[in-house]
Parts: structure tokens; sequence; C-alpha cells
């Protein structure tokens, strides 16, 4: 139970993480339009809808009750452990976007 | 599965001809020397990608119009002298300007080798910033 909290902390601290990443990128943009600063625009948006996902996700598999309670809690340390490093490397994108 | 694995694995003796390739695939330069796609990347990174990367290519440009200090570029590009400084630890620190006296107040800036031989990419990305 622990642990799904956990992941569904990190997605959203994801996306909290890629919505201070997306602000200089869509500056970027308005300023250099390109395939490069679009592209990385497009990159930081698939992340936001895979984490938003994935919330949407893990707040169905909490509310489906006790008949697959023991699958949920088989897997929700490895998606702990995903979106934990998701946001490690989010983490480190912001901080050299940001630099 | 197993004709995946070995036609990935058969890549591995022809990998240094690959990269190779791929690197003399790259744009010739304007004066006829060759353009390092790797550094085209590092250049697109560190301007597109970043808070003040267009002000770090103002730098640059001006910079290789004529050599100077963070005060010139500051009251030519009239932007804020410690901004200035931070952008050229930062454009210092990837290896695009060098400074003759990093302790001295008045160390004047130069592009680097690399960011001269490799020129031409960088003006491919100030035509995208026009005059902004």
């Amino acid at each position: 139970m622990d642990f799904m909290l956990g992941a569904a902390a990190a997605a959203i601290l994801n996306i909290g993480l890629l919505g201070g990443i997306m602000a200089t990128y869509v500056q970027n943009l308005r300023l250099i339009k390109s395939y490069f600063t679009f592209g990385l625009v497009l990159v930081a948006s698939l992340f936001i809808v895979q984490n938003i996902v994935i919330v949407i996700f893990w707040s169905n598999l909490y509310t489906a009750g006790p008949a697959i309670q023991n699958i949920v809690d088989a897997a929700a340390p490895y998606l702990f452990a995903i979106n934990s490093a998701q946001t490690a490397g989010l983490g480190v994108l912001l901080w050299i976007t940001r630099k | 599965m197993f004709e995946f694995l070995s036609g990935v694995l058969g890549l591995f003796p022809r990998l240094p001809t690959i990269v190779t390739s791929v690197l003399a695939s790259g744009d010739q330069g304007g004066s006829g020397g060759y353009l390092d796609p790797r550094f085209r990347r590092i250049l697109w990174y560190l301007i597109g990608s970043t808070k003040g990367g267009v002000n770090r290519a103002k730098i640059i440009d001006l910079i290789n119009t004529h050599p100077a200090n963070a005060n010139q570029i500051a009251s030519e590009l009239t932007l804020d002298y410690k901004t200035v400084i931070h952008h050229l630890r930062v454009l210092s620190e990837n290896g695009l300007v060098i400074t003759d006296n990093k302790e001295s107040y008045g160390a004047t800036y130069f592009l680097t080798p690399i960011m001269e031989k490799n020129y031409p990419s960088f003006k491919e990305i100030m035509v995208r910033i026009g005059k902004k």
C-alpha cells in the first residue's frame, strides 16, 4: 500500500517537474522555431501524458477492491522504482535546463 | 526472436564502419571544413533547450565579431552584468568560449578553436533566432 501511494506521489511530482521543463521549452520554441525546439516540447508533452495516465491507472487499481489486491501489492514496488527513477532523471534534466 | 538477436549481434563487427560513415555524413562547412554533428547537437542543446539560451547565442555571436570582456558584452547586449558572467561560465564549462585570465575582472573572452571550426552550425541556429 505504501509503495502504491509512493508511486502515485512520484508520478504527481514528475508532472510538476515536467511542467517546469516544459515552461522553458515553450519559451525557447517561441524564440527559436525549429524541429529541435518543437521536438523537445512534444517529448515533454508525451511524458506529461504518460504520468497522468499512470495516476489514473493507479487510482483505478486503488479503488478496484480486494479482488486484485494481491496483484496490485506485488506490482507496486516495481512501479514505485520506475516512477522514482524517472523523478530523479527529470530532476537532473530540470536542473540542467534551468542552469 | 533468434533471427532478430543474431541480426543485432551481427552489427557489432561493423560498428566502427557504421560510426565512421555516420560522422562522415555531416555537412561540410562554408570554408570546406568538416562540421562535427555531435558538436552541432551540443549547440542545439545549450541554446535551444536551456533557460537563457538565446542570450548565450547572442553572446557567442558578439564574441565572434570581436573578442570582448563581460562588461563590454553586458553593455553592448544591454544585459545584466551578473547574467553575462553566468552565461560566460556555462559557455566556458562547455568548451564554447575561452578566456586569457578567468580571475581577472576585465578578462577577454574568445571563441574556442572547435567553436570557430563549427561556426556554420551556430549560424544555422542564429538564422532561426533572427533579430529577436
